[in-house]
């Protein structure tokens, strides 16, 4: 399994960049997901701010399961398949997606950079696997 | 998923909307079909679909455990001890993964004729797949009023994508269906378990 050296470098810079950011970001998404969901219950009674909190623990779920698995993938790459690359680079790409939605546009950019380097990674998989 | 035709096909395919694939002999043909060859070539790379794994060893239950685009290690590592060796050794297995990178974005608005199993196996996840002679959901169909018109058949070769472009086709083909289809929304978060 031999993945490019440069291509390994990018996930790491980049799940440091996630980690950072993500760190600094779950206070803000903690802090707002509380108001939004204390607003919700306000407004719509006990499910709507059910489902605001319950959308809210996805998306930082998904962000730091990104995180995870890019870990491993530097870790243990021998059980990093493609089909999972592709599958986390694409969460990685909805977790940015709805930073910039949220305007937390430094953490959105650190799951950008991530997505972007898992799919490199993806693509070294099948180039040494062809 | 596979349909398996009888009674009058050559009706059936005259009136069907493109696109679609058919295999089978060509003396059932009518209308205007795109005749497809596919270049020399074997691989251990891409995303053979079950039914292709049966037909070459008869495992396509185990196939079905991985999701596309996986190599023959990740299927042998799926597959029990008889059928490992088979799968090591067997050329029509390696023609299965290379056929399945076909690109079929060209393929989208034709109607197709192929006599090669394995085209008919790649194309079937992208259009309504047609075959006589191998078995698949049966369908016996009825015929038309009208004769059916005579068959025209215009070659082409089909475009098999590098891994690299095949990586592309995948991801760029459905970026947000995860979000929109709640089995790989589910999948998703089975996955959160194991990786946590």
């Amino acid at each position: 399994m031999a993945v490019k050296k440069s291509v390994v470098e990018l996930l790491k810079f980049a799940m440091a960049l996630e980690v950072a950011f993500g760190v600094v970001s779950l206070y803000w998404d903690l802090a707002v997901s509380a108001a939004a969901v204390y607003l919700l219950t306000y407004l719509f009674g006990p499910i709507g701010g059910a489902v605001f909190a319950a959308l809210s623990a996805a998306y930082i779920a998904i962000g730091y399961s990104t995180v995870f698995f890019a870990y491993r993938a530097i870790k243990r790459p021998e059980l990093v398949k493609p089909s999972t690359a592709i599958l986390w680079s694409k969460a990685a790409l909805i977790a940015a997606a709805v930073s910039a939605l949220s305007a937390n546009l430094p953490y959105a950019a650190s799951s950008a950079l991530l997505a972007l380097a898992l799919y490199l990674y993806a693509k070294e998989l099948a180039k040494s696997s062809a | 998923m596979i349909v398996e035709l009888g009674g009058c096909v050559s009706s059936f395919l005259s009136a069907a909307r493109p696109p679609l694939v058919f295999y089978g002999p060509p003396n059932l043909l009518a209308g205007r079909f795109l005749h497809l060859h596919a270049g020399e070539g074997l691989s251990e790379f891409g995303a053979p679909t079950p039914e292709a794994v049966e037909y070459c060893i008869g495992a396509g239950r185990y196939a079905e455990k991985l999701d596309p685009p996986y190599s023959l290690k990740e299927l042998l590592a799926v597959l029990p001890e008889g059928l490992r060796e088979k799968a090591e050794n067997s050329v029509c297995l390696r023609r299965a993964f290379y056929l399945s990178r076909v690109d079929p974005r060209p393929l989208r608005r034709a109607k197709i004729y192929v006599d090669d199993p394995f085209l008919l196996f790649a194309l079937e996840p992208y259009m309504p797949a047609y075959a006589v002679g191998i078995s698949g959901k049966r369908r016996n169909v009825k015929c038309g009023a009208d004769p059916p018109p005579p068959p025209q058949l215009a070659e082409a070769e089909a475009r098999v994508m590098t891994p690299e472009e095949f990586v592309d086709f995948l991801y760029t083909k459905d970026i947000f269906k995860p979000l929109l289809n709640p089995r790989l929304l589910l999948k998703l978060l089975w996955r959160l378990r194991r990786v946590l």
